[in-house]
């Protein structure tokens, strides 16, 4: 399958599901097992893990513009779950042992199992290196004990990797999310209500050596790809939403009539508009150019990020203004579009963070993080 | 290659540019900028280094590139030594070069494309008027059937580098506004070549704050005779040749705000890690290193979006949104950063010798000319959004 051919197969898988399905979706507060399963059963999950693998073997650029593609289709923030199903099938491809990668991946790529990652902590954030979890050498396994927040998706996640600090680094480990040890408690929030948000105890979990991702120590510098990736993949997502929001936007305003003319013909309710779709096409540019350059220029990477933050910020903002209180109502969606980006804007990494390291790296002032 | 690679040859093309410009410094231009002096010296450098035949064909003695090659090299060229000396290369490459080769006919090319790319020409388009700015077709300079030619009348205003000028092209209507059945129809696009013009031309420079050293001009044409073969595209049908040309003044001008924002980035960020206050470096501060961060990454995004605009032209693709867009986002981006400079500098940014203040007048010129901020937005609005024309 050429990427052409990916991206309108996964239109296609989610053409019928539109904002009456998302707005449904959203007030039953659950898994929207329907379009996973739609778009799971076309083959897509592998998008980019390599053919051999049993994957599309497909590119970076290729996958941000599915990504995008599904989000601006009505998913919006929900294209998180292909987003991320397909950066942990890669993650079980390049990380897994022989044995794990034999009875997960296939089942991964069908869509039959799901992954989660269990890194930020109550007291560790966005400074990952300082995570409290630990696993000890035990007979024949490795322990771990500790404690993670804002695991996404847990409950419909059949594995979860897990962070733990050794002696010689952190390393990750992968365990089932139905073990005893983990004992998961929901925690409440205030958007995204297409997935679930666990805090997590793991008391005296029991992990095999073959159930170690990559190097023991080396989890953070391994996982970096994919966590770049991440970054990309969720510019994308907040692109799509984006263009989601003043999409509608501007569908409204050509039909809403006030003082006798249309909203969209004041300068002051179509200014804003164009100004947001710019800021989109500049942010497309420089996500498409930061997925050409993954292997030259990494530095391109939080710029892509950030610049996606900044443009769905006012996209969302200005579409739910264009609304007027109509933008207020759950029935006109933009508002559910509007607080989803907006946690964005601190994971997987916040706005402060990338600018700082953008400081750092690319204008070599002092490194203030 | 990608459309947002960077060749090679362009990349050596960029130190070289680093290398050969270096001695025209912050005094050079802040000199010239004082005394609203045209940078000769400079000029001529930037002709013996070849920089002016890099988009003419190589039929034609040219280098054979288009406009990403052009528009790469106004970014290095304004990095360097700020909007003036991107805008300059502009004039040439884009008015000039560009226009002649994609609209001029053989005789003109022949003659001119040469002549042009060994860099014996400077070059300025008179579009505006005192009562047309942004409304182009309302225009009032005629030009008038006259034997083998035709006779101009009227009155240019802010046409820029005029006093200079070996080439002026002229936008003049040849059909009044009220016997056209399309506003955009019955205007004609002419070449006055300086030199052998017949019947009056009188320029006069505005004095102003930006691009002092280039300069800016009102044109009062009085019966000036300018013959049939110095018509630019067809007669009646300017329509079919300003987009292009327009399209690439666009691209250059978003790649004039990238270098320029950069170059103001760059300086700010080398001030912030030596200027202490508390005994650290203000740069180790985030409410000034954030600012620049954000502006720096604009900047970026306003890259991509240029090259992106200026591969669709290269490839004879419609590039008018990523050309509005890449002026837009360049020039809100290079004012932004130099705002954030000036606000770096502190008190010294008022100081004419910090050159902060001159970069700070130049780049606020973006966001009005070549295309204000609200036309490209009401364009972006109709052309993007679907929404109705507000005005
Ligand atoms: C919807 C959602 C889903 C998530 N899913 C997952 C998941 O699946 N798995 C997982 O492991 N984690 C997940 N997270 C956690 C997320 O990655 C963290 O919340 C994020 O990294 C921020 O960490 P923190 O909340 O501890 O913020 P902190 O690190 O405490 O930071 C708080 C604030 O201070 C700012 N700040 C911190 N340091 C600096 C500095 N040096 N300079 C300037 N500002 C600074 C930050 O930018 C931020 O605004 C999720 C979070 C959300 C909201
Ligand atoms: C230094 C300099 C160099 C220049 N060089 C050249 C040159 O070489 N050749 C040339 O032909 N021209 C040149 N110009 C002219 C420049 O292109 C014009 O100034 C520009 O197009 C704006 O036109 P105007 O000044 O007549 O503004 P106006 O058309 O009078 O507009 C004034 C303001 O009103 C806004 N406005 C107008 N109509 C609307 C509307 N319907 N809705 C919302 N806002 C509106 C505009 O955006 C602008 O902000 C130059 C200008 C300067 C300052």
């Amino acid at each position: 399958m050429d990427s052409k051919e990916a991206i309108s197969r996964l239109l296609d898988s989610s053409s019928k599901f539109t904002g009456e399905y998302w707005r449904k979706v959203y007030s039953e507060e659950r898994f929207p097992e329907e379009y996973w399963n739609s778009i799971s059963s076309s083959g897509l999950i592998g998008f980019i893990v390599p053919r051999e693998a049993g994957g599309l073997g497909l590119g970076l650029s290729d996958f941000c513009s599915a990504v995008e593609t599904t989000a601006r289709w009505y998913a919006g923030a929900a294209s998180y779950l292909f987003l991320s199903s397909c950066l942990s099938a890669l993650i079980i491809e390049r990380l897994g042992s022989e044995t794990v990668k034999n009875f997960l991946l296939p089942d991964m790529l069908s869509g039959r199992k799901r992954l989660c990652i269990a890194l930020t902590e109550e007291v560790s954030g966005l400074d990952s290196a300082s995570i409290q979890t630990i696993a000890s050498k035990g007979q024949g396994s490795y322990v771990i004990n500790g404690s993670k927040m804002f695991v996404s998706n847990l409950d419909k996640c059949d594995y979860v990797v897990i962070f733990a600090k050794m002696e010689e680094g952190i390393t990750a480990f992968l365990a089932e999310t139905s073990n005893k040890a983990i004992k998961k408690r929901k925690i409440e929030k205030i958007g995204l209500e297409f997935i679930n948000l666990f805090a997590v105890d793991i008391e005296s979990l029991e992990v095999s050596h073959e159930f170690i991702l990559g190097k023991q120590g080396e989890a953070l510098k391994q996982m970096r790809d994919i966590f770049m990736m991440d970054r990309l993949a969720t510019a994308a997502s907040l692109i799509g939403t984006g263009w989601l929001s003043i999409d509608t936007a501007s569908k409204y305003a050509k039909e809403r009539v006030s003082f006798g003319r249309k909203i969209g013909s004041n300068q002051g309710v179509q200014f804003p508009l164009a100004d947001s779709a710019c800021r989109l096409m500049a942010a497309e540019s420089i996500l498409m150019k930061a997925c050409e350059y993954f292997e030259i220029d990494r530095s391109l990477v939080n710029i892509a990020l950030l610049q996606s933050q900044d443009a769905s910020s006012a996209s969302t903002d200005v579409a739910l203004q264009t609304l007027g209180g109509h933008g207020y109502l759950v029935e006109k969606d933009v508002g559910r579009y509007w607080k989803d980006v907006r946690a964005y804007r601190l994971h997987p990494i916040s706005e402060e963070i990338l600018l700082a390291s953008i400081a750092w790296q690319s204008l070599g002032l002092p490194r203030t993080y | 290659m990608g459309i947002y690679s960077i060749p090679e040859d362009f990349r050596l093309l960029g130190e070289n540019i680093k290398y050969s410009l270096s001695k025209y410094d912050d005094r050079y231009w802040r000199e010239h900028d004082r005394k609203g002096d045209f940078p000769d010296e400079f000029y001529s450098e930037l002709a013996r280094n070849g920089f002016f035949s890099l988009n003419v064909p190589e039929e034609y003695g040219g280098v054979g590139q288009g406009l990403r090659a052009v528009s790469f090299v106004i970014k290095e060229v304004s990095r360097s030594c700020g909007m003036s000396a991107g805008d300059l290369i502009m004039a040439t490459c884009v008015f000039g070069v560009q226009t002649i080769k994609s609209f001029a006919s053989k005789e003109l090319k022949q003659k001119l494309l040469p002549e042009l790319a060994e860099g014996k020409h400077i070059v300025s388009f008179a579009i505006t008027e005192p009562d047309a700015g942004v409304n182009t077709p309302e225009i009032k300079t005629y030009a008038e059937k006259s034997g083998k030619g035709f006779v101009i009348n009227g009155r240019k205003i802010w046409t820029t580098l005029a006093h200079r000028a070996s080439l002026l092209f002229v936008l003049a209507r040849t059909k009044q506004l009220s016997k056209v059945e399309k506003k955009t129809d019955g205007l004609t696009v002419f070449l006055v070549e300086k030199e052998k013009a017949v019947g009056s031309l009188s320029i006069s420079r505005i004095e102003d704050i930006s691009m002092r050293p280039l300069g800016s001009c009102e044109v009062v044409f009085e019966n000036l005779y300018v013959p049939e073969e110095n018509i630019i595209g067809k007669i009646d049908r300017a329509w079919e040749v300003l987009p292009t040309v327009l399209n690439a003044e666009r691209i250059s001008t978003a790649s004039i705000g990238v270098g320029l924002g950069e170059l103001l980035v760059m300086k700010a960020a080398e001030y912030a890690r030596v200027r202490k206050t508390f005994s650290r470096p203000i740069g180790s501060n985030q409410g000034i290193q954030f600012p620049l961060a954000r502006a720096f990454s604009q900047l970026q995004a306003a890259w991509a979006v240029t090259q992106k605009a200026a591969w669709e032209f290269d490839s004879s693709m419609d590039c008018a949104t990523d050309a509005n867009v890449a002026a837009y986002m360049a020039s809100k981006a290079a004012f932004f950063a130099a705002d954030r400079a000036m606000q770096t500098f502190g008190g010294m940014a008022y100081a004419v010798d910090s050159d902060i203040e001159r970069h700070w007048r130049d780049s606020r010129l973006l966001r009005t000319g070549p295309i204000p901020e609200e036309m490209v937005l009401s364009f972006i609005g109709q052309r993007v959004l679907a929404l109705p024309r507000s005005y």
